[in-house]
């Protein structure tokens, strides 16, 4: 008596082995690790290269059917996991923009902050050399014998000067020589 | 200052005053009240060319009448340049 039996060699479509026993827990296999191959209760995963097989001959529709509904759970984990690293890569790329806008704004808040300290900083000489001038001003027009008077209008410093000159009239003058000559002459 | 001679029998009192405005920028303008013929740009200028530049002088038209009328003077003087 002969037979022929025919071996089919299927193969998982993943190289992940995390992936793989997710699938087989999720499918309700149990399985046992023994070096790289994954030992199943009526059959063994191979691992050949960097991919996992299944051996199997072509009447053992069971098992057959078995790596179907572990290869489609399998490929259905791929899938999410590409979804979920898309999503990933999604979520770091805006995380990457916001904190550029972050840098960005907190540039910005920095450079107006500067200009702020810079104007402030003129403001500040622009009143020193104003002081600095009125001082200058109120001494001499003093020495020169002017009172000061000093108001604010508007931000504008505002100096009143005012001399008083008293002189005699010279037609009073003329009087007392007069006067004073006709006195000599009596 | 329309009036600014007082006399006092014997003794006439006048009064001169100049007025000056600094805004901000350290722009200077002044302007002279009761001085008579060219005295009030002289002494306008011995009180501040030591600080500041002239640069615009504006005659009043009492600035061309006779030395009886007072005379008044504007003056915008800027800040020398350093």
């Amino acid at each position: 008596m002969s037979s022929h039996v025919r071996i089919l060699t299927l193969k998982f479509c993943t190289c992940d082995l995390k992936t793989l026993t997710y699938a087989l827990e999720k499918c309700g296999e149990s399985y046992e690790l023994k070096g790289e191959n994954i030992v199943l209760s009526d059959c063994v995963i191979e691992k050949l290269e960097s991919s996992f097989f299944i051996r199997v001959a072509d009447y053992e529709t069971g098992i057959i059917k078995k790596f179907k509904e572990v290869n489609s759970t399998v490929a259905d984990a791929e899938s999410k996991l590409r979804e979920l690293k898309i999503e990933e890569q999604k979520a770091l790329a805006e995380q990457a923009r916001i904190n550029m806008e972050m840098f960005k704004v907190r540039q910005i808040k920095k450079e107006q902050d500067q200009l702020e300290y810079d104007r402030r900083k003129l403001e500040l000489e622009k009143q020193d050399f104003v002081m600095a001038k009125k001082l200058a001003i109120e001494t001499k027009a003093k020495a020169m014998g002017y009172s000061v008077k000093e108001t604010v209008e508007n931000g504008k410093v505002k100096l009143m000067l005012v001399k008083r000159v008293y002189r005699c009239s010279q037609s009073m003058l003329l009087k007392s020589v007069k006067y004073t000559v006709m006195a000599g002459a009596l | 200052m329309e009036d600014n001679h007082i006399s006092f029998g014997v003794i006439n009192m006048k009064e001169y005053a100049i007025e000056i405005i600094i805004d901000e920028d350290g722009l200077l303008e002044a302007e002279t009240f009761g001085f008579k013929g060219k005295v009030c740009e002289s002494e306008i200028k011995e009180l501040l060319s030591s600080e500041f530049v002239l640069e615009e002088v504006e005659h009043k038209d009492e600035y061309f009448q006779s030395e009886d009328v007072s005379v008044q003077k504007k003056e915008s003087i800027q800040r020398r340049q350093s």
